[in-house]
């Protein structure tokens, strides 16, 4: 493990970081993803060395750093307005780690200029700090940070300042960078997009406390709680209770809820009496009539619909909720349009839904 | 957010200066404006308005009147020979902006101890004005050592003051102000009475009370340009330090020039939060 | 977009001719063979002869050492106050936020009679050390807004990002602190050292007997009447002033160009 932090707590003013033990591996795109408050950015300035935690350690490469001053740590940041020194030039401001360690100066332009290549701004290299563009800047901070060859890099909302057109792009080379240069990266960010396109792992934090942590995969199939669920992406919710024993062919239980009876799939844990039953939008499918069929079965109107191109989004609403429900449009002008207020019918597999304990 | 109890040391030490160096001197002059001077010209400690009573005393209410009366004539002229500088630095664009701000810069930081002097070669006995009129036959006219002469070098004196404090209040006037205006129909004139007048008016006043009041105090020019007859606030009031050696009445007047200063600065506050302190206007100008 | 109101623009020239005239006057009037008249040719041998003597140096060595200690004085003492109060500027109770605002606001009169009588009171010996204090006094506050406006435009989380990379504290504050506020520095040092300079009423209260500045000699010689080497020395002093203006407001301009972009 590149970095281990064990019990580590923060308390100030109102806000609390719960104890939390994570533990990131070396070469990893790590993120912590939350929205804005719930102390993600505090977990960054305890590892990068700004805040001292309350409590536990921060244990890096089997050293305990916790009380070590930023200086001394071998973690560099990308901050979120970049904090470039304006009175240097791009390249200098790459080689002002370089020149704090006394390399010698040949050493210092080539690993600049390695790292100034890296990032693709080469000709930039003599602008000042006012002179290039938020993109620029942006690789300029990524290049100050990466060319003292930290063993982790801390990127605090990094993407956040661009125009939407430049941050995709600046994903795909964050993520390519990475593997490049084989550093550990850490991210902080609230775009739930973003975390599941970059990283190996994902911590979701609310409220000073750490949900979950797991692939991006793991976090969008299988979370942990109804928060996580929900952040990471839509859902459709049915809270019920579970009726009944697994029938032994199909393991499949029943839920009886407000919306009607429907048949799960067990996941082998045993589950509780109360639940929240959570669905995809992406997982159902809409049917303009009632059809045979294995799948469970909801009947509704159109409330809503959106013509996205690739797709059209449609709110179903079912008894007292709404669903989101997506359909892919496969075919040119074929099928029969749906209007507001048409009858529906919503199909989910079993085995697709999400049922998690019911408490929030 | 942080209270002003978490004032950093090294804020302190600046704080603690200006406590020394400007607060308790202006508190001693507010102190020694209650005492009485002895008829031996010495300090005697007991309170009293007496100075206070003392300045509407018919001697200096008279020469207060006159202050009062000349300052204003000044601060009118001024006010008109600084309004259009102003309103043509506010509007004009490109280089001849910052031409026109640097030209009126320079004579707005030349030491106004030339600046009188610049008056008196123009003015003097045998100064630029006599010596044309003399050249074309003409007699002398004697404008120095009058109130004329005090006049002008109030309104040479001060004319930079009041336009950069104008000039701000109309930079800060959204340009599109007077685009709308038009559009709906305003003309020139009209924009400029209805639109331009009424938002400028309250930066306009404070500017002119924030030149009014200084003049009242001013001592080297009634001093150097009014000759000895001439009797102005400020410089009687310098007189009773040094030639009169009555310091508590010459506190007096120093005290009321400071209330009516603060005042002026108070209704600025008031007036408008968004209008950054005149003074400071002052040299963000430059 | 050129402005056309051509009564607007007279008016403009107008004012700045009446701006300028008495100085340009006072300038002319130095190269006069007889000051006091026009026709009567130029000469060089006023200005040669004030060069030689005391009149000019003594006093003007004096403003400049006064001038020299006055601003580093006032640039210590304003930094500091910045420095700590950048940050909560705006929540500053009114009195604090007056009682810096007073050496500014206050007519000079009044601030050197106080600062007279504190002198007087304290038994201090008045002379080139009051001067001084008294100059310092009041341009600490214009150092004051000047740094403060600095502070506020550099990034706070630039410190953080330098110590990120690497640096020790003391570090950061020469390489980046430093160079960052170097500008606002040199500015408020030359703005207080041109304040200093150019003061006449404090220097008058405060200076006692013995003292000379520039602008003292000039006065105490108006008293007596025009003369060729008051003629000089007004020369002399308007170059000097003009050249500091022109600085600050070069640097000024840089300054912005600098941080702005």
């Amino acid at each position: 493990m590149l970095l281990n932090l064990e019990a580590v707590t923060k308390s100030f003013g109102g806000f609390q970081l719960h104890p939390l033990t994570l533990s990131i591996e070396k070469g990893e795109f790590f993120s912590l993803l939350g929205p804005s408050g719930c102390g993600k950015t505090t977990v960054l300035r305890l590892i990068g060395g700004f805040e001292m935690p309350t409590s536990g350690k921060v244990i890096l490469n089997g050293r305990d750093i916790t009380q070590l001053p930023p200086h001394k740590r071998s973690v560099h940041t990308v901050f979120q307005r970049y904090a470039l020194f304006p009175h240097l030039t791009v390249w200098e401001n790459v080689a002002f780690p370089l020149h704090l360690k006394k390399l010698p100066s040949a050493e210092i332009a080539q690993r600049v200029e390695e790292c100034l290549k890296l990032v693709e701004i080469l000709d930039l290299q003599d602008r000042r700090t006012h002179q290039i563009s938020g993109g620029q800047a942006q690789r300029t901070a990524l290049a100050r940070a990466l060319v003292g060859k930290p063993d982790l890099l801390l990127l605090d909302e990094p993407l956040s300042a661009l125009d939407p057109e430049l941050r995709m792009k600046m994903r795909e080379e964050l993520k390519a960078i990475c593997k490049k240069v084989g550093i550990t990266f850490l991210l902080v960010t609230h775009d739930q997009e973003e975390a599941l396109q970059l990283s190996d792992r994902i911590a979701v934090f609310k409220a000073g406390q750490c949900l979950q942590v797991g692939t991006p995969k793991t976090i969008y199939e299988d979370p942990a709680e109804p928060f996580v669920a929900r952040f990471i992406g839509a859902v459709n919710e049915i809270p019920g209770e579970i009726q009944g024993e697994a029938a032994p062919e199909t393991g499949e239980v029943g839920l009886v809820s407000p919306l009607g009876t429907f048949k799960l799939k067990k996941n082998g844990q045993p589950l509780p009496q109360s639940v929240s039953v959570i669905l995809r939008p992406e997982k159902m499918r809409l049917l303009r009539s009632k059809s045979t069929t294995q799948e469970n079965l909801m009947e509704g109107e159109i409330q809503d619909l959106t013509y996205l191109g690739s797709r059209t989004e449609y709110s179903v609403k079912i008894g007292p909720s709404v669903f989101k429900v997506f359909e892919q449009e496969l075919e040119r002008l074929k099928k029969r349009r749906l209007n507001v207020g048409d009858r529906v019918f919503l199909a989910w597999r079993s085995e697709d839904a999400i049922i998690l304990a019911q408490n929030s | 957010m942080k209270r002003t109890s978490l004032i950093p040391s090294s804020a302190w030490v600046f704080l603690i200066w200006l406590i020394l160096m400007t607060l308790l001197p202006f508190t001693l002059i507010l102190a020694m404006s209650f005492l009485q001077r002895s008829d031996l010209g010495t300090i005697v400690f007991s309170l009293s308005f007496n100075n206070y009573e003392q300045l509407l005393d018919w001697v200096y209410l008279r020469v207060l009147l006159k202050t009062l009366w000349l300052a204003l004539m000044a601060t009118v002229s001024c006010l008109c020979i600084g309004f259009p500088v102003a309103y043509f630095l506010a509007r004009v664009q490109g280089p001849m902006k910052s031409i026109g701000l640097i030209l009126l810069f320079i004579p707005f930081w030349t030491n106004f101890i030339l600046r009188i002097y610049g008056i008196v070669s123009l003015f003097g006995t045998n100064g630029l004005l006599n010596q044309t009129l003399l050249a074309f036959g003409l007699s002398k006219v004697s404008i120095l050592y009058t109130r004329w002469g005090v006049y002008l070098g109030l309104v040479y004196n001060y004319l930079p003051f009041l336009v950069v404090p104008i000039y701000s209040s109309l930079e800060k006037l959204d340009p599109f102000l007077r685009e709308a205006a038009s559009d709906l129909g305003a003309t020139r004139f009209q924009t400029f009475r209805k639109v331009i007048v009424p938002n400028i008016k309250e930066g306009v006043f404070i500017g002119s009370l924030f030149v009014f009041i200084p003049m009242l105090g001013e001592y080297v020019i009634p001093d150097l340009l009014g000759g000895a007859k001439e009797a102005f606030l400020g410089k009687v009031m310098v007189e009773q330090f040094f030639v009169l050696q009555d310091w508590p009445l010459g506190s007096a007047i120093a005290t009321v020039l400071s209330v009516l200063l603060l005042g002026a600065l108070w209704l600025q506050n008031r007036w408008s939060q968004k209008n950054q302190a005149q003074s400071e206007g002052l040299f963000h100008a430059i | 977009m050129r402005f056309r109101n051509p009564l607007v623009t007279f008016l403009f020239w107008y004012g700045i001719v009446m701006l300028y005239l008495p100085l340009f006057y006072l300038v002319f009037q130095a190269f006069l063979e007889n000051p006091n008249d026009w026709r009567s040719g130029f000469t060089l041998k006023w200005l040669v002869k004030l060069f030689d003597s005391s009149a000019l140096w003594v006093p003007l060595l004096n403003s400049v050492e006064i001038g020299v200690l006055s601003a580093t004085l006032a640039v210590s003492l304003g930094t500091l106050g910045a420095v700590g109060l950048t940050r909560i500027a705006q929540f500053l109770p009114p009195l604090i936020q007056t009682l810096i605002l007073l050496p500014i606001l206050v007519p000079e009169v009044i601030t050197g009679l106080s600062l007279l009588l504190f002198f007087l009171l304290c038994r201090f010996d008045l002379g080139f050390v009051t001067v001084v204090v008294a100059h310092a006094s009041f341009s600490a506050s214009f150092v004051y807004f000047i740094m403060v406006e600095q502070l506020k435009k550099l990034d706070p989380q630039m410190n953080e990002a330098a110590q990120d990379l690497g640096a020790k504290p003391t570090e950061v504050f020469w390489k980046i602190t430093l160079p960052n506020i170097i500008p606002g520095l040199m500015g408020g040092w030359l703005l207080a050292f041109t304040l200093s300079f150019d003061d006449f009423l404090i220097s008058f209260f405060t200076s006692g007997a013995g003292l000379t500045t520039l602008p003292l000699k000039i006065y105490s010689l108006m008293r007596i009447g025009v003369s060729p080497e008051l003629n000089g020395l007004s020369l002399i002093m308007i170059c000097i002033s003009t050249c500091l203006v022109l600085m600050l407001i070069s640097k000024e301009q840089s300054r912005k160009w600098v941080l702005k972009g």
